[in-house]
């Protein structure tokens, strides 16, 4: 670097020595939006990794089940034969529902930790890496598995039970649990965990409840079958939620709101760099004149971009350290209760991602500030006054056009976007397309309203002022229509989402009870006064269109399956579907059938059947959320004969009124064990709760992104204040009083803020729109109604209106003291 | 009018104390008119922000329409401000947002002192009614300095302060506006104070007068 550079670039940093604030904005958007970018980032990596051991954990999550076809238990010697046939990925589980000596109800789930599928598979082939890496944790495991052995309790538990660390639960029939360690692990819920030799001991039994697997590809079911399939019986889990795939859209939702972010900690750099340019563009010219180079001036420029840019970024990444950390629990919380798996509810430091989001911080950061900075230098003093006047007229009218030619290209894109990647790109051009159009809406507005409001001189003025505030807010309200349209488009998504979720859980979910398949026959069912309808499903598998089409056979008047589930069908379709057709079988098929395949309603497929390959009719739709296959409905009794060898599911059992707890003896009477029988309702309030936790995340980011909006609005406001202070002294000086003085301040930006609200509500319901038609479709291939709820974006509203007017009020508290100060000054100007 | 008695004003600048005022008394009457001449840095300026409340004195009296300004908190001075006096500065000042006709204007309804045919007759007089709905950055150095002019004029103020007003002007539009606001501000009967280098403005007034070492001496 030469000395005519070091020169320059002193000279150019001189500016923030004598204006700190800028340097503090410029710092606060660079590390504000790095931050949050790579605080999501690594909350992803966190908990997608987590996701791969939460998959191979107990419970839910488990795909297979394993039980013997003649006990309600397994015994240990058939668990052994199956591991020393190669099935070394299965795991033995013991549920049992007991009492303590205090009456107090509790669940007990016991595992071998050893045989899990993430410590290796077996004893003597686990490492300590396997299980550091565990939820498990590298401490923990050895005093769980070993005398006196450790019995994990559940926060909320220990409360419900009045029990303390270290203390011994008492069982009704005298036996006492392991010590208490207050701790949740893996799929534990209300559930105390303990080790499965702990609970051989403590039960004195040598047989499981049940034995569990992860997928089985399907030769390895092929073979279980031929070993084993006179002795035991495999069943998939089809109660299980999979909800998995919530976490997908979740995450790439979490992305999105990241890069959100960084765009917006953007547009704060943005404004601090061209205030500081424009402050500085004298002196540019001056070190022009006295001889110094652009070249030298451009180097200098691009020094001080990369001095801005790496200090953002490592302060940006050490900011998302303890802002990954406050974030983490939540997706944590979501963690637990989709995959039932307790993780860290600390972020996993990850140096290649840090590297990887340096490097894209960087890159962005230097785009923001290099052009900005290279397009001042090529103008002199002169010409970005000129500038000051006449270019942002033509610049807001190419950005409009620039606006409608994304819009027109997202319109002929709509048809063609076929991944998740041109659904995203789609998203983009609205969201940018957004952005284009609001300069010219903003002045639009203003001139509309000007030529409306003629008459009052004051309001004239005001609306006149809107055309000079603007452009030093621009990008700012920019910024907040970014964060409205995400925030209105996530809201109504997630609104939607959760409004259609109960609609289909409390359909699919409306038995009281669900029986494990093979543990009861038809038979004991009768007589039973405490039952109102018992129904059970059966599912044959076959493949259409390259995905697994799973036939279900289900009884035409079921509760769970009615008219109303169907969203879309030939007139009187379930009267016809339930008598059923002459020559063609008639279904009713599950959304992903028309999405992903293309059937339509009418369209007749064929299906491998026992009896042969058969027509079936396509009656109409129904939403499916959730489910990766695709699903036909036959009646039972039709089901029957087309797949006479289909397994029949566990029963599904609807209790009379006020009989649940009656149900509950009656089920054990029956001769059933606590854990062949779920809860349908305790699973349909999990299921919400997962929900609103799993999208808990969602609002803290969306929170996030708007305090980065407001701090965007305010340090512009208060570049806005600095170039006009002049101008404003001279307003004072003329006799304007406060109020006045902040009247026609605070009406611009009441203007533009309406504006960008009324903007951003048809393009967050177009986002949302899209997001649930495209994106959500192109990715699983269902969809649902789109429910626009007001109060949440009243309330959005409200927040927005706040923190503006937060930002205004702080903004001008500093400005009655600095126009003072101008005063004195106006007249030597 | 306005009458300054016993003024003291100083300030430091890097360690020196500079005396703008030192027991500095000065009288004007209604119609008259006045160039405030001295070297840079004696202190004009400042003299002439203490006059309009746009700054304060560290002691002695400041009468403008007899009413005791140095005595007035910063609110009553802003309302005396917008009643009394009329500014003017070098560099025009108008708000670029307004008409010229708005910018004119402003002060007289801020006032609520607005007067249509006052406004129109300035306007006429200034020789600017047809360029009324421009704005500032669509009129020359002239045409800006003639629409302050009319801004200082439009509420009839009683004190008309002017700082190097034609400070940006060329000769010809210098001489042209100074006549315009030497001719408009008597017509309206107020006092009228220049501050200004030039020989040539002040020959349009009816006194001269030379700030140094913080008093005040008649102009030779």
């Amino acid at each position: 670097m030469t000395r005519v550079t070091l020169v320059t670039l002193a000279t150019t940093l001189a500016f923030y020595r004598q204006n700190p604030l800028q340097a503090l904005f410029v710092l606060v958007g660079l590390v504000l939006g790095c931050g949050l970018y790579t605080a999501v980032a690594q909350i992803n990596a966190s908990a997608e990794a987590s996701y791969a051991e939460a998959d191979q954990i107990l419970g839910v999550s488990a795909q297979w089940r394993i039980t013997d076809r003649v006990s309600t238990e397994v015994a240990i010697s058939d668990y052994i034969r199956l591991r020393r046939a190669g099935f070394t990925h299965f795991y033995p589980v013991i549920e049992k529902r007991l009492v303590s000596a205090d009456g107090a109800l509790i669940s007990i789930i016991a595992t071998d930790l050893l045989a899990l599928p993430f410590t290796g598979g077996g004893v003597g082939s686990v490492d300590d890496s396997a299980l550091e890496n565990s939820p498990f944790g590298s401490d923990g495991w050895s005093r769980l598995t070993q005398p006196p052995y450790e019995a994990w309790v559940p926060s909320q538990t220990a409360a419900r039970l009045a029990v303390t660390e270290g203390q011994q639960i008492r069982l009704r029939e005298g036996k006492r649990l392991p010590p208490t360690v207050i701790r949740s692990q893996a799929q534990q819920r209300d559930q105390i965990f303990i080790d499965l030799g702990a609970a051989l001991s403590l039960f004195e039994t040598e047989r499981v409840s049940y034995l569990a697997a992860p997928p089985l590809t399907e030769a390895e079911q092929q073979r279980f079958f031929d070993q084993f399939g006179s002795r035991l019986m495999l069943s998939k889990q089809s109660e299980a939620l999979d909800l998995s795939q919530l976490t997908q859209s979740l995450h790439t939702n979490l992305t999105a709101l990241g890069l959100l972010s960084f765009v917006v900690g953007t547009f704060i750099v943005f404004n601090a760099v061209n205030f500081s340019l424009h402050a500085r563009q004298q002196a540019f010219g001056v070190l022009q004149d006295l001889g110094a180079a652009r070249r030298a001036i451009v180097v200098a420029i691009a020094t001080e971009s990369l001095i801005w840019a790496v200090t953002g970024a490592v302060l940006g990444t050490l900011l998302a350290q303890p802002l990954s950390a406050a974030l983490m629990p939540a997706v944590a919380a979501t963690m637990q209760n989709i995959y039932g798996a307790s993780v860290s509810s600390l972020p996993m430091f990850n140096t290649g991602l840090f590297w990887e989001a340096l490097l894209l911080a960087f890159a962005g950061l230097s785009l923001a500030l290099v052009l900005p900075l290279l397009r001042a230098t090529a103008m002199s003093p002169n010409e970005s006054a000129a500038r000051d006047e006449t270019l942002f007229s033509r610049q807001d009218a190419a950005l409009a056009v620039v606006g409608l030619a994304l819009l027109l290209l997202a319109y002929v894109c709509y048809p063609k976007a076929s991944s998740v990647l041109q659904g995203f790109a789609l998203l983009s051009l609205i969201l940018f397309a957004g952005v284009a159009l609001l300069p010219i809406t903003v002045l639009s507005v203003s001139a509309l309203s000007r030529t409306v409001i003629r008459r009052h001189w004051l309001a004239r003025w005001a609306l006149a002022d809107v055309s000079h505030q603007f452009p030093h807010l621009r990008l700012a309200m920019m910024a907040l229509l970014l964060t409205l349209i995400a925030n209105i488009g996530v809201t109504s998504l997630v609104g939607s989402f959760r409004l259609a979720l109960t609609d289909w859980l409390e359909t699919r979910l409306s038995a009281d009870f669900y029986v494990t398949a093979g543990v009861m026959e038809t038979e004991s069912l009768v007589g039973q006064d405490w039952i109102r309808a018992a129904h059970r499903r059966a599912v044959a598998e076959r493949s259409y269109a390259d995905r697994t089409m799973t036939v279900v056979g289900i009884d035409v008047d079921a509760p769970d399956f009615g008219p109303d589930s169907i969203i879309e069908a030939t007139p009187a379709a379930f009267a016809r579907w339930s008598v059923g057709g002459v020559g063609v079988d008639r279904v009713f098929a599950n959304e992903q059938l028309k999405y992903l395949a293309g059937v339509e309603v009418g369209d007749t497929l064929e299906l491998e059947t026992e009896l042969g390959l058969r027509p079936f009719e396509v009656l109409g739709f129904f939403h499916d959320y959730g489910n990766v296959n695709f699903s036909l409905y036959l009646p039972s009794e039709r089901f029957k004969q087309l797949y006479a060898s289909a397994e029949p599911q566990g029963w599904g059992i609807w209790v009379q009124d006020n009989q649940h707890a009656a149900a509950e003896l009656g089920l054990s009477q029956l001769g059933l064990q606590p854990s062949q029988w779920v809860s349908q309702r305790d699973v349909l309030a999990l299921s919400l709760t997962i929900f609103d936790r799993t999208f808990a995340i969602t609002r803290a980011l969306n929170a996030l992104t708007l305090l980065v909006a407001s701090i965007a609005i305010f340090s512009s406001l208060l570049a806005v204040y600095q170039f006009r202070r002049t101008e404003y002294a001279l307003w004072r000086s003329l006799g304007m009083s406060w109020f006045g003085f902040f009247a026609v301040l605070g009406f611009p930006i009441v203007l533009m803020t309406a504006v960008v609200m009324a903007l951003s509500l048809p393009l967050g319901f177009l986002l949302s729109w899209l997001l649930i038609h495209k994106i959500n479709v192109i990715s699983f291939g269902w969809t649902m109604p789109l429910v626009v709820a007001t109060e949440p974006i009243v309330f959005l509203f409200v927040v927005v209106a706040m923190v503006v007017l937060a930002a205004f009020v702080l903004a001008s508290m500093r400005q009655q003291v600095a126009v003072n100060d101008a005063l004195k000054s106006l007249a030597g100007e | 009018m306005f009458k300054l008695k016993q003024v003291d004003k100083s300030f430091r600048d890097r360690g020196d104390v500079i005396h703008v005022a030192r027991g500095l008394s000065w009288c004007m009457g209604s119609g008259e008119s006045a160039a405030l001449m001295g070297e840079s840095g004696a202190g004009k300026t400042t003299l002439m922000n203490i006059i309009a409340g746009l700054d304060t004195v560290d002691s002695g009296e400041v009468l403008v329409d007899n009413v005791r300004i140095d005595r007035l908190n910063q609110a009553e001075l802003t309302a005396f401000r917008r009643n009394h006096i009329g500014l003017i500065f070098q560099k025009f000042h108008l708000v670029p947002s307004l008409s010229a006709w708005d910018n004119a204007a402003l002060q007289a309804r801020l006032a609520g002192a607005f007067d249509q045919d006052f406004a129109n007759h300035l306007f006429d007089t200034l020789g600017i009614d047809h360029l009324a709905h421009r704005r500032p950055n669509q009129l020359s150095g002239g045409q800006q300095q003639r629409v302050a002019i009319a801004r200082a004029l439009m509420h009839q103020p009683q004190l008309v302060l002017a700082d190097e007003p034609t400070g940006s002007l060329d000769e010809a539009t210098s001489n042209a506006v100074i006549e315009l606001l030497v001719s408009a501000a008597s017509n309206a009967g107020a006092t009228l104070v220049v501050v200004t280098h030039s020989a040539s403005i002040a020959s349009h007034l009816s006194h001269s007068f030379l700030l140094g070492s913080g008093s005040l001496a008649p102009a030779v």
